[in-house]
């Protein structure tokens, strides 16, 4: 293990030694943080990167448990070997597992795959008590126990720190292909994806943008007009099933008056590496049942422009699931006011996921705060682990 | 009956109406069972019909400290729904009202009490069904369904419960009422409703349900590959599934269960084969095509004596019926039928089958095999007959040697009925006393005396210890390292 005590930092390569480190901190009365912009004597910092090992490897059985210092770039790696893949596209390919598992992130494939949490199979951790445990297994269907790696995934750390993890696997997708459709404005954009929804197609990715980089659309292909909006629809096939998408989405595309941009075959995977890419700051996260986020984005952007902030987005039109980004970053007056903006309009969800905040940056959570603080006291009993919804302290962190 | 039970049953009259609540012990008794083996009398049966009249019998059983166990249609196959400590059971299907359908969203909001099947007819005319299709739709419950994170023959492609619940509302043991995630797929905070999933009614009451509905797929073809041995279908599964093929399901039935379904159903399954496979492909007309090629071709290749395909929606139908109603049709052979579940990796099938067989030769019991075979889970029947002397338990020792040999090639004791009264003592065989002791905690979290379905799921502590070393000396196949913590 590297420890550099000064600055509380710990770099444990196993387990074993993540476990002795909480097993520490609990002494020492000291609490965990996996935020590397946290470096004061007040906390223990862990780098999990160390943690690399591979554990199982199931190829026939599409399953494989991998430490989780390894980064999802570094799985699919090995996996893509024997053409398998983990369906699992981030902002950065570079995050770790752990981080990715933590934070819950999810790209555009979540629309043909689902998330982390639908094919995250087992998991193993470090309790609040330091204890090294696990949960589920290594079958892809398997129902013993409480459901652990739910409460793990997406929970930051409050109630354990992720230590390895096992994945069912997807055979590596058929050939795809990807369309660009510019929407005139968002009832267009509604349109399009109710007909998309309605419809027997089942994309791999289905996403809506408020602008695409120049850079992704080379001038040849930009579309005759300005588009407000831009839908994206990614399949995976052979040759027919990608004419049935290009024959049914030009169809829907003509109802909405606006026409399909084939993304070339030798540019689609530069295509969508700059997509997840966007926005390079940190943004707010936004989410609502996905055809009540249609009618909640357009309040927000206005809401923005209002303030004199440029309001860009990207997300999940399928689903319901967006990134912000906003310039500059509002302020959290703007952000409560942006809350009670939208509580009108039904379930929607704004948070401040990734930078620190002198507000709460989840606003309301959707479990209430006194039972999950209960839950945080008898999985965290020393307060060693990090708080980032505030249960225990007043104010979270991210 | 207790002074306080005879309050609590006085007042839940009062307010419910005699008609919601059973004391009487020829009432009680309909009650005694789920749809596994294990029987005890629950002290009161109460059916609330709204989210209020829920509220008041928990709050009720708060203050005179009963203990209340949740129940739906009481098909369970792990006794999870039965009143193993006495108390009074909730039946919760009288809940039973679609709340939303909201197809603009795709989604559902449904009382716990609604029938599987019947969400899937009320969304059939817009296009859309519930995905998770146990085999026991036509009565089991969403609330059990949730409860044990049910799977089904097609939830191999689809996914299990889990994996279309975006929101709960549930009550605490103590009366409190939590909400978890909601419509919206990213809710603000802790994934509780995924923690809620498979709790088997042990963490909280589940009162509404909200789940996504996913569009019926354009096309199916449905193949019926025939075998003269079990191995070559054990191996066709392992070459579909590593050919990267996902089928929609992928379901396998052994001579002697098939044959049993045909006496009852006449599906079409031919008597004189070993086992079939009854292999199902969705999606657009451009896919399942192609797809039913490379299927028919793998099956072939592995060593199948003919694979069919159903010619039109009328035999599609009646092999499905075959597999659906395979558990009635073995109930008809045998006076008792122990169902087990237990999962293992998919490379392992013709390996397992063939210890399961060697355990239930050495038994001198009857074993069917009718399983999830896409998913690596097997659901071994036992044929016997309660009423002999010692016939259970010898069918309960056979089931929980098989499932010692699942846990034992790092596979799991249930895919999918849950632990309930049944396996609680075998939890050890795959988890660490850390990992129970995890599970513990979050127990108390939700449910700090206990009162709310007591004996389920977890081991008591020191029965845990002790039951892992009577396992790790009697499992045949056992090593020490994989009965103790095989998985992770
Ligand atoms: C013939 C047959 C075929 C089957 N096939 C399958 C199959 O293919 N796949 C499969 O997964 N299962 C199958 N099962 C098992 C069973 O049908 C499922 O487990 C089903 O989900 C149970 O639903 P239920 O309404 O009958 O629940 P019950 O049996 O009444 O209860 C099951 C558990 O859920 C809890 N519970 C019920 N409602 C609630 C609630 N509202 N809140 C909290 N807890 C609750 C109970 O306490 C209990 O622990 C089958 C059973 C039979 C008899």
């Amino acid at each position: 293990m590297t420890t550099a005590s000064a600055s509380n930092l710990a770099a444990p390569a196993s387990p074993a030694e993540v476990q002795a480190c909480l097993q520490e901190a609990i002494a020492r009365f000291t609490p965990i943080s996996l935020d590397s912009s946290i470096s004061d004597s007040s906390s223990i910092r862990l780098d999990l990167s160390q943690l690399r090992a591979w554990r199982f490897w199931e190829p026939d059985d599409l399953t494989c448990g991998v430490e989780a210092g390894l980064t999802p770039r570094d799985v699919q790696l090995r996996l893509s070997e024997q053409r398998l893949f983990l369906p699992f596209d981030l902002p950065s390919p570079d995050f770790s597992l752990g981080a990715a598992l933590a934070g819950n992130h999810s790209g555009p494939l979540r629309q043909g795959y689902g998330s982390l949490r639908d094919f995250v199979i087992g998991i193993e951790f470090v309790t609040g008590s330091g204890e090294l445990v696990k949960a589920g297994g290594r079958v892809v269907k398997n129902v013993a126990g409480y459901d652990s790696m739910k409460l793990m995934i997406g929970s930051r750390g409050s109630f354990g720190i992720i230590t390895a993890v096992n994945f069912r696997l997807f055979p590596a997708p058929a050939p795809t292909a990807t369309w660009l459709v510019p929407c005139p404005g968002w009832e267009a954009a509604k349109r399009f994806r109710a007909a998309v929804m309605a419809s027997y197609l089942k994309p791999i990715a289905f996403e809506l943008a408020s602008s695409v980089q120049s850079a992704m659309v080379p001038p040849e292909l930009a579309p005759p007009h300005h588009a407000q909006l831009w839908a994206l629809v990614r399949c995976a096939g052979e040759e027919p099933v990608h004419h049935r998408y290009q024959k049914e989405l030009s169809e829907f595309a003509r109802q909405i008056s606006s026409q399909l941009v084939a993304i070339p075959e030798d540019r689609e995977s530069r295509f969508w590496d700059e997509w997840n890419a966007w926005p390079a700051s940190a943004p707010l996260s936004f989410s609502a049942p996905p055809e009540l986020a249609l009618r909640a984005l357009p309040l927000l952007a206005d809401h923005a422009r209002s303030a004199g902030l440029a309001f860009g987005f990207q997300g999940r039109l399928g689903l319901g699931v967006y990134r912000l980004a906003l310039r500059p970053a509002p302020a959290p007056e703007w952000i409560l006011a942006a809350r009670s903006l939208l509580a009108g309009l039904g379930e929607t969800w704004l948070t401040v996921p990734g930078a620190a905040s002198p507000l709460n940056a989840w606003g309301p959570l959707a479990t209430s705060r006194a039972f999950l603080r209960e839950l945080k006291q008898h999985l965290d009993p020393h307060h060693i682990l990090p708080d980032p919804f505030g249960l225990i302290t007043e104010n979270g962190t991210a | 009956m207790s002074a306080a039970l005879q309050s609590a049953s006085a007042e839940l009259t009062a307010r419910l109406g005699s008609a919601a609540v059973f004391n009487q012990p020829v009432q009680r008794m309909l009650y005694e069972y789920d749809g596994g083996v294990d029987t005890a009398l629950p002290d009161l049966v109460v059916f609330p019909e709204t989210r209020e009249q829920l509220q008041f019998v928990v709050e009720t059983a708060a203050r005179y400290e009963l203990l209340l166990v949740p129940r739906g249609a009481g098909t369970g196959l792990s006794g999870g729904a039965i009143a193993r400590h006495g108390g009074i059971l909730v039946a919760l299907n009288r809940m039973r009202r679609i709340l939303a359908l909201d197809y603009a969203n795709q989604r559902a909001r449904v009382e716990p009490g609604v029938v599987n099947l019947e969400l899937s007819n009320a969304a059939a005319p817009a296009g859309y069904y519930f995905a998770p299709d146990p085999s026991s739709q036509q009565a089991c419950t969403i609330g059990g369904n949730v409860a044990e994170n049910s799977g089904g023959p097609h939830t191999l492609a689809y996914g299990v419960t889990v994996n279309h619940v975006t929101g709960l509302e549930a009550i605490l043991p103590d009366g409190r009422w939590i909400s978890a995630g909601g419509a919206a797929l990213d809710t603000a905070g802790p994934d509780i409703a995924g923690l809620l999933t498979g709790s088997e009614g042990t963490l909280a009451i589940v009162a509404a349900i909200t789940v996504k509905l996913t569009r019926r797929p354009e096309a199916a073809r449905t193949l019926l590959a025939i075998y003269d041995s079990i191995d070559a279908a054990a191996i066709s599964v392992s070459a579909i599934t590593s050919a990267g093929l996902i089928p929609a399901a992928l379901e396998m039935l052994d001579g002697f269960t098939l044959r049993a379904v045909e006496d009852y159903i006449h599906a079409g399954y031919p008597r004189d084969s070993a086992a079939v496979l009854l292999i199902e492909l969705e999606g657009l007309e451009e896919e399942v095509e192609p797809g039913m090629h490379a299927v028919r071709r793998l099956c072939l290749q592995a060593g199948a004596r003919e694979v069919q395909l159903a010619r039109d929606a009328e035999q599609r139908q009646r092999l499905w019926k075959g597999r659906k109603h395979a558990f009635g049709a073995a109930g008809r052979i045998a006076p008792s039928l122990y169902v087990m579940d237990g999962v293992i990796p998919r490379t392992r099938i013709a390996e397992l089958l063939r210890a399961a067989d060697e355990i239930a030769r050495r038994y001198k019991i009857q074993l069917g095999n009718i399983f999830h075979a896409g998913d690596g889970n097997l659901h071994p029947l036992v044929f016997f007959d309660q009423r002999q002397p010692g016939e259970l338990d010898r069918a309960v020792a056979a089931s929980r040697e098989i499932i010692a040999a699942c846990a034992a090639v790092g596979g799991s004791i249930s895919g999918e009925h849950g632990i309930g009264m049944e396996k609680d003592q075998l939890m050890p065989l795959i988890f660490s006393e850390d990992d129970l002791d995890f599970m513990h905690r979050i127990r108390a979290a939700f449910n700090p005396q206990g009162r709310l379905n007591p004996g389920k799921l977890l081991p008591e502590f020191r029965a845990c210890r002790e039951t892992m070393n009577s396992w790790q000396l009697n499992a045949p196949f056992s090593s020490s390292d994989s009965v103790v913590s095989p998985n992770v």
